[in-house]
């Protein structure tokens, strides 16, 4: 039998009272879920899933944020399963290439899930191949309702709500789990069009998730809001910490800047991490926290996964209410590069700060020598944190990819991988990392890694399409805004409303350009890529209207 | 013109790209990520001058937005009698 107690990271089982997750439906009151419920749905959940036929098993949940899609994380954990929980941005065709990628036999999903896949079952015929585990069934709204019922005529599905429930939580005989075996695949975007999968080790899963229970000072006492999703790595290890200490998660669905604060409020949540997007959201609406009547217990929040500019770095002190402040930089394939600490927010402004403990961050020239202090290369991260590589990849590290061998192996730094992360920027004379930008033309879209590029190929399949760009522009608010430019081929259709309806159906909504401008033809250099810089300084003067 | 369910329908349709087969009156919008920030501020715009309503920053809620149902709950609580 499984043994989920001993997931919790600890030799003591926490309090079954105590709350583990709290989460509220709009309009409802917050509903909350105990350690001991939580460990009994996982219980379900292991006992429905039993053990593998074969490994590596890959466990896909395509859910929103809950008490049981959670629990089928964790039962995933405890039956030597990879969890892959899906973006709940993610359409049919990025479902269906996450199934074909894991050839896993069974997907968990909601009604939220179930919206995705409305209307495209039978364009995927892996979707009939898989088995699905429906955690909802019982309060699907009518859309999701009548796509569960066409999903049960095009492939076996498991109701966990039928499945018989437990008591038992066993502390008996740990199931013994390769600690350098898969436990979790993150998709993330390539620059191929496909997701990619990002393998990550028990082992470091467990040693990122210590980590981050220190560099935070994280304890039962502490109430974390999680507002990023579990498919990201920042959202996901919110959830393995919190879990871990013992402390309340806060599942939150809105990145309202007045329903953040009413749920730090109602729940006296201590620690908020976020991207740049829900801080420039903020600052737009005037929102802020208050720490002397409202949000006593708010101790830190951070800035994740991109940054702030400097007027803005500068307005977010305010803005929490004088909480501590982290910095973090990473990537999926490097979960945590460096973290900047509250003491040095004012004084190393522009720094994301020093390598996080664990890691090696180096900052090397194309031919992977290192740069001096002050001298601008590429980061690679070494260390805690370090994917053990892409799935599908057959375990070898690629020498034009992202994961190589790394060239700094040694009594300092034995680890055999290291991550070239894309990004370029140096280290000051006091070892704080400075970044400047992409050696690619990668761009962050609420927090998400959009390729341009991608986005631009979607556009020229379309029908009726001449020729096309997307670029990325950036907004006053500092966020990034993908804009089309398009060629049609007949004048006046199509129409911008019925690309975006087309996109939408086969693209997650960050990679939906926000606008479309029609134009007679795309600049293109002598060897026909694309040169949209002109298009875009007309743009951006106001002089072409979409 | 009065803001009702087929009004804020044709508006998703027409000017977000949403499929407006896949949702009802309380299909949830933004949490089931139907429609985005972006979108949710296009959606407030189009409520706002459509029912001559205003939202505060306070009324800028999953409460009073996340469903077709909740937007035209709140727009019936601007206008009592």
């Amino acid at each position: 039998m499984m043994d989920l107690c001993e997931l919790a990271g600890g030799p003591t089982p926490h309090p079954q009272s105590r709350i583990a997750l709290s989460r509220r439906q709009p309009g409802a009151p917050f509903v909350e879920t105990t350690y001991g419920d939580l460990w009994q749905r996982a219980q379900r959940v292991a006992n429905l899933l039993g053990s593998p036929a074969e490994t590596p098993a890959f466990l896909p949940i395509l859910a929103g944020k809950s008490a049981d899609s959670i629990a089928c994380l964790l039962a995933a954990m405890a039956t030597g399963r990879t969890f892959c929980v899906l973006n709940p941005k993610y359409r049919a065709p990025q479902i269906a290439a996450v199934l074909e990628a894991t050839h896993a036999p069974l997907c968990a999903v909601d009604g939220t899930g179930l919206l995705a896949l409305r209307g495209a079952l039978r364009d995927h015929p892996r979707m009939a191949r898989t088995r699905w585990l429906l955690l909802d069934a019982g309060c699907l709204a009518r859309p999701a309702a009548e796509t569960a019922a066409e999903l049960r005529t095009v492939a076996p599905v498991l109701d966990l709500d039928s499945a018989p429930s437990t008591t038992d939580v066993t502390r008996a005989g740990r199931r013994d789990v390769d600690p350098q075996a898969a436990a979790a695949c993150l998709f993330t975007s390539g620059s191929t069009g496909q997701p990619k999968g990002v393998l990550i080790s028990a082992a470091d899963l467990r040693q990122r998730t210590a980590a981050e229970i220190d560099w935070f000072g994280l304890s039962h006492r502490d109430v974390l809001l999680s507002i990023l999703p579990l498919s990201f790595d920042v959202g996901l290890n919110q959830l393995l910490t919190a879990l871990t200490v013992g402390a309340e998660l806060v599942l939150l669905d809105s990145w309202l800047p007045v329903d953040i604060l009413a749920a730090a409020e109602q729940r006296h949540v201590t620690g908020i991490s976020a991207v740049p997007a829900i801080w420039q959201d903020m600052m737009q609406s005037g929102a802020r926290f208050d720490r002397r009547d409202r949000h006593t217990a708010l101790r830190y929040v951070t800035i994740s996964g991109g940054s702030l500019s400097r007027a803005q770095l500068e307005r977010l002190p305010e803005v929490v209410d004088g909480a501590d402040i982290f910095k973090t930089y990473g990537q999926t394939e490097a979960f945590r590069s460096t973290s900047l600490r509250p003491a040095d927010f004012v004084r190393k402004r522009d720094s994301v700060g020093t390598p996080f403990p664990g890691v090696h961050v180096y900052v090397v020239h194309d031919d992977a020598t290192r740069c001096a202090p002050g001298e601008a290369g590429e980061v690679v991260h070494t260390g805690l944190g370090t994917m053990l590589g892409y799935l599908g990849a057959g375990g070898q590290p690629d020498p034009n990819d992202k994961v190589r061998p790394n060239p700094f192996v040694g009594p300092d730094d034995p680890s055999p991988l290291a991550v070239f992360t894309g990004d370029t920027g140096h280290l000051d004379a006091d070892g704080y990392l400075h970044l400047t930008g992409r050696r690619d033309s990668m761009l962050k879209i609420l927090g998400n890694r959009v390729y341009p590029q991608e986005v631009t190929a979607q556009v020229l399949s379309l029908p009726g399409i001449r020729d096309a760009v997307v670029v990325g522009v950036p907004r006053p608010d500092g966020q990034t805004a993908l804009v089309a430019f398009l060629v049609p081929a007949a004048p006046g259709e199509p129409t911008a409303g019925t690309v975006r309806k087309l996109l939408n159906a086969r693209l997650p909504a960050y990679m939906v350009p926000r606008e479309f401008v029609f134009v007679d033809r795309i600049p293109r250099t002598a060897t026909g890529k694309a040169d949209p810089h002109t298009l875009v300084a007309t743009y951006a003067a106001g002089a072409v209207h979409p | 013109m009065t803001l009702d369910t087929h009004a804020l329908m044709q508006f998703l349709e027409n000017n977000l790209g949403v499929d407006t087969t896949a949702i009802d009156r309380d299909t949830p919008l933004f949490s089931a990520g139907i429609i985005d920030s972006a979108g949710m501020v296009d959606l407030i715009v189009f409520v706002e001058s459509t029912a001559g309503v205003t939202f505060t920053p306070d009324d800028i809620t999953l409460d009073n937005l996340d469903s077709l149902g909740r937007i035209l709950d709140f727009v019936a609580a601007q206008h009592p009698g």
